[in-house]
């Protein structure tokens, strides 16, 4: 908006100026003009009376020299004509009186000196004397004093003046008026221009021009704002045009993100389909009797799997990260229970290696803080991985202990080993994708290469930062650090145990599962799970259970999944069939599986619950999501779509195993429905 | 009888009653204008008259007042000439019918005697004849100096002045008594 506020227009103020300089020039004019003339004739009053007295003196040298005075008072009389001279006196040389004259009108008496006795006081003070020599010959002989009122003639000027005061007045109002009216013609081309420029500036509309008339700057102005506003609108043209084509970018830039996010779903879900064959297979043949060979070739198969699944977990991270769709949750958990997690893993290859293992924690640490344990672990597992890689012998360890400053405190995590070491060379690049430090080592320890990129990824979206230091030879040591979030102090918050925690109490399984999310790294874990539960005796459920599972080997999977635990599903194999069963038979558990042709899980399931709600079909059946969807979300989501449960594919059976146990009462089990 | 003559005989009779009447015109004297004497006030109208008085050009300068005898109002003169310059000068007659050289002629009424006076000299010679015999305008004189209760008053005789060549100014014919007129006779 226009910043400046008229509070004078131009017009005023030309108007004002002009007006004011000509009633200043106009009224010192008839000042000066009325009051000379005036005085003037006042002037010329006096001049004429002295020039009678002159004349009436010469007249009266021989009455003066022949003393004779009547004649001097007779020719003083003459001065009668003159009606403002009021008195009239003849001195002789010495100062005596000698012959006098007083009009009849004047009042008072009027002396040489002048002072006037009992006149009124306003005129007195108007009498001017002018006193006169009278010369005989070269001598003087007497002198001759002549009153003369001058008040008609001050009279005059004080009237003269009160005229053109008046007229002056008159004047200055008729020169505003004047000048208000004829400035229009240069003021009159500002105010267009300014309310141009008002009004362009106002509705930013830059297609208006100024029109002039008259070649004076004011023109010239209009010129040069008409050209200013000539170039803006080209750039609004052009600007326009700009965003456009960025707008079209945008579009198109989004459009891939679109894309490889989709792609990333599919492939996601592509890719772990045949995986949770693969690994379901083989962890139920390794269920089976096995002789010592069967069971060795089962086991590389196992470890070739698990490596495959890791590697391809990189990959869609790395993929993830890349379209940004990486997200990293604020959970509560426990860093104690992650460590203890990450050590149990770790104890036992590291055993087998001859490597010493340890883990240290400070204890001024809280326990409780807030994070995303399952990129906590995924970055301790890949730094101790690579550490456990590398050495051959020595010592690995993790020590946990606090940094940063009291107002940012931050948890650092350092992995240090005594393995081979990194090469100068080679230091810099080593968070860099794809980059393994030498194709050797690529060939003897494996790896994608994209580990520690990933690690500085997770670390960064976590807030925190990464770094290492190594010596070749001698060993290297990986730090991260991350930003403490202590809890919030919650007396109602759920404790979140993580999948592969250690054994909870199981009267508080069933609460707490909501809370539990399922990552892709967990399934890595599956074997190394010092697992909670059921291993001690098998368990077993009864429970009229539906599987909708489009795939077959999927189909195949979990029928015999279900088996080990002594159920036996209806497998259907889509959601349409599953309302249909749904409809005719009592069940008490679901496994939906999301992706489905005909009728996908999400809509079968809303199906199921509006009949459950309506129309009391299998109203206390429960439904258990299954996907190969591993996204951050997707638990949540299905969740609130009305499922139960989750769980991914490949289905751990340890995962089976808890879900289950959460929802049904096993057999051989004395839990309570939930 | 001629003009002439009969100013001639005026003349001579004034002369003749000047002695009778001087000691008159002696006693009247003493009160004139309060402060002055009657002879001071006379001679400074004597003076005056120059400058009221137009002589023919042929009279030249110096100006010369002269007096027929000594007389109070001789020593007046002669003390307010020696008062201030003037450009007049008095001068005694040693021959009371020389008179021709003068421009202004005084003949005083108490130191009169009876010198009889050539008028057509005067005429002739453009001189100015005044005395303060009474009567003596009126009986052929051109200028009368009258004894008045407060004051010298002036009787001008226009014709005989005009007669002698001079021209009396009007502010002195104003406040004068003026004797005939100066259309013939």
């Amino acid at each position: 908006m226009i910043p400046v506020k008229v509070s004078r227009t131009i017009r005023q103020q030309v108007s004002q100026i002009t007006a004011g300089v000509t009633a200043l020039v106009l009224g010192v004019t008839l000042f000066v003009v009325v009051y000379i003339s005036q005085q003037n004739a006042l002037n010329q009053a006096l001049g004429q009376a002295e020039i009678i007295a002159r004349v009436i003196g010469s007249n009266v040298t021989a009455s003066i020299a022949f003393r004779d005075p009547a004649t001097a008072g007779e020719l003083l009389d003459a001065l009668a004509v003159s009606p403002e001279i009021l008195r009239a006196q003849v001195f002789l040389d010495d100062g005596t009186p000698f012959a006098d004259y007083q009009a009849e009108l004047s009042q008072g008496q009027f002396s040489k000196q002048g002072a006037s006795t009992g006149a009124s006081i306003d005129r007195s003070s108007y009498v001017k004397e002018i006193v006169t020599p009278i010369i005989l010959g070269d001598t003087e002989i007497g002198t001759i004093v002549v009153w003369l009122d001058s008040w008609p003639y001050q009279y005059q000027i004080y009237m003269g003046l009160v005229f053109a005061f008046v007229v002056w007045l008159i004047g200055a109002v008729i020169a505003y008026v004047l000048a208000q009216r004829l400035n229009e013609r240069v003021t009159r081309p500002i105010n267009d221009l300014s309310n141009l420029m008002v009004r362009v500036s106002s509705n930013e509309d830059y297609s208006s021009r100024f029109e002039h008339h008259e070649n004076n700057e004011i023109a010239l102005l209009g010129a040069s704002f008409n050209q200013m506003l000539g170039q803006i609108e080209d750039r609004e043209q052009r600007l326009q045009e700009a965003i456009r084509e960025l707008k079209k970018a945008r579009d198109d830039a989004q459009e891939a993100a679109r894309s490889k996010s989709s792609f990333l779903a599919n492939m996601s879900h592509e890719i772990r389909t045949p995986m949770n064959g693969v690994v379901g297979m083989i962890s139920l043949l390794q269920r089976t009797e096995l002789n010592d060979q069967q069971r060795l070739y089962f086991d590389t198969i196992d470890k070739s799997a698990s490596s495959l699944l890791m590697i391809i977990d990189d990959i869609l991270d790395f993929t993830k990260i890349e379209a940004g769709r990486l997200e990293v949750k604020s959970e509560l958990l426990s860093l104690q229970d992650n460590l203890n997690s990450i050590a149990a893993f770790f104890d036992e290859p590291a055993r087998n290696k001859g490597v010493e293992f340890g883990v240290t924690n400070d204890p001024n640490i809280p326990d409780k803080i807030l994070g995303d344990s399952g990129r906590l672990r995924q970055v301790l597992l890949n730094l101790l991985g690579n550490a456990m890689k590398f050495t051959e012998h020595g010592s690995v360890r993790l020590k946990v202990m606090s940094a940063g400053n009291p107002i940012a405190r931050r948890i650092r995590f350092e992995v240090s080993d005594t393995g081979i070491g990194i090469a100068p060379k080679d230091q810099q690049r080593i968070f860099s994708e794809f980059f393994q430090a030498d194709a050797t080592s690529t060939r003897q320890f494996g790896g994608t290469g994209l580990g520690l990129a990933i690690c500085r990824q997770l670390v960064t979206l976590m807030g925190g930062s990464i770094g290492f230091h190594s010596a070749l030879g001698v060993g290297s040591t990986f730090w991260f650090e991350l930003p403490m979030q202590a809890e919030i102090i919650n007396p109602f918050e759920k404790a979140v145990p993580d999948a592969t925690s250690a054994p909870t109490n199981p009267f508080l399984k069933g609460e707490a599962s909501a809370e539990v999310h399922v990552s892709s790294a967990d399934t890595n874990q599956k074997q190394a799970a010092p697992m909670a539960g059921g291993h001690q005796e098998p368990l077993r459920f009864e429970a009229q259970v539906l599987v909708a599972e489009d795939s077959e080997v999927n189909q195949f999977i979990i029928r015999e999944l279900l088996a080990t635990v002594g159920l036996k599903p209806t497998i259907v194999n889509n959601g349409q069939e599953a309302v249909e069963s749904f409809q005719s038979n009592r069940y008490d558990l679901v496994f939906m599986d999301i992706q489905m042709p005909i009728m996908d899980g999400v809509v079968a399931t809303r199906i199921l619950r509006e009949l459950q709600a309506q129309q009391g079909v299998n109203p206390r059946c429960l439904v258990v999501g299954l996907s190969a969807h591993a996204m951050s979300g997707d638990r949540e989501r299905y969740l609130q779509e009305g499922m139960d449960e989750y769980l991914t594919k490949p289905i751990a059976i340890a995962e089976l195993e808890r879900v289950l146990r959460g929802l049904l009462r096993p057999v051989n089990d004395m839990i309570l429905w939930r | 009888m001629s003009f002439v003559r009969r100013i001639t005989l005026a003349l001579l009779c004034m002369c003749a009653s000047i002695a009778v009447t001087a000691p008159v015109s002696e006693a009247v004297r003493a009160d004139s204008t309060p402060g002055f004497a009657a002879h001071e006030i006379k001679a400074a109208f004597l003076l005056h008259l120059f400058q009221f008085v137009t002589w023919p050009e042929t009279k030249v300068a110096p100006v010369e007042l002269c007096f027929v005898g000594e007389s109070d109002v001789s020593r007046s003169v002669a003390a307010l000439l020696a008062k201030r310059r003037s450009g007049i000068n008095a001068r005694q007659l040693s021959d009371p019918s020389d008179f021709s050289g003068c421009s202004l002629l005084y003949i005083d009424n108490a130191s009169a005697t009876d010198n009889t006076l050539a008028l057509d000299t005067a005429l002739a010679s453009s001189v100015l004849v005044v005395s303060d015999q009474p009567g003596f305008a009126e009986q052929g004189g051109m200028v009368e100096l009258e004894r008045q209760p407060a004051r010298i008053g002036l009787i001008v005789n226009l014709p005989v002045l005009e007669a002698a060549g001079l021209k009396p100014s009007s502010k002195l014919l104003r406040l004068a008594k003026v004797l005939g007129s100066s259309a013939g006779f």
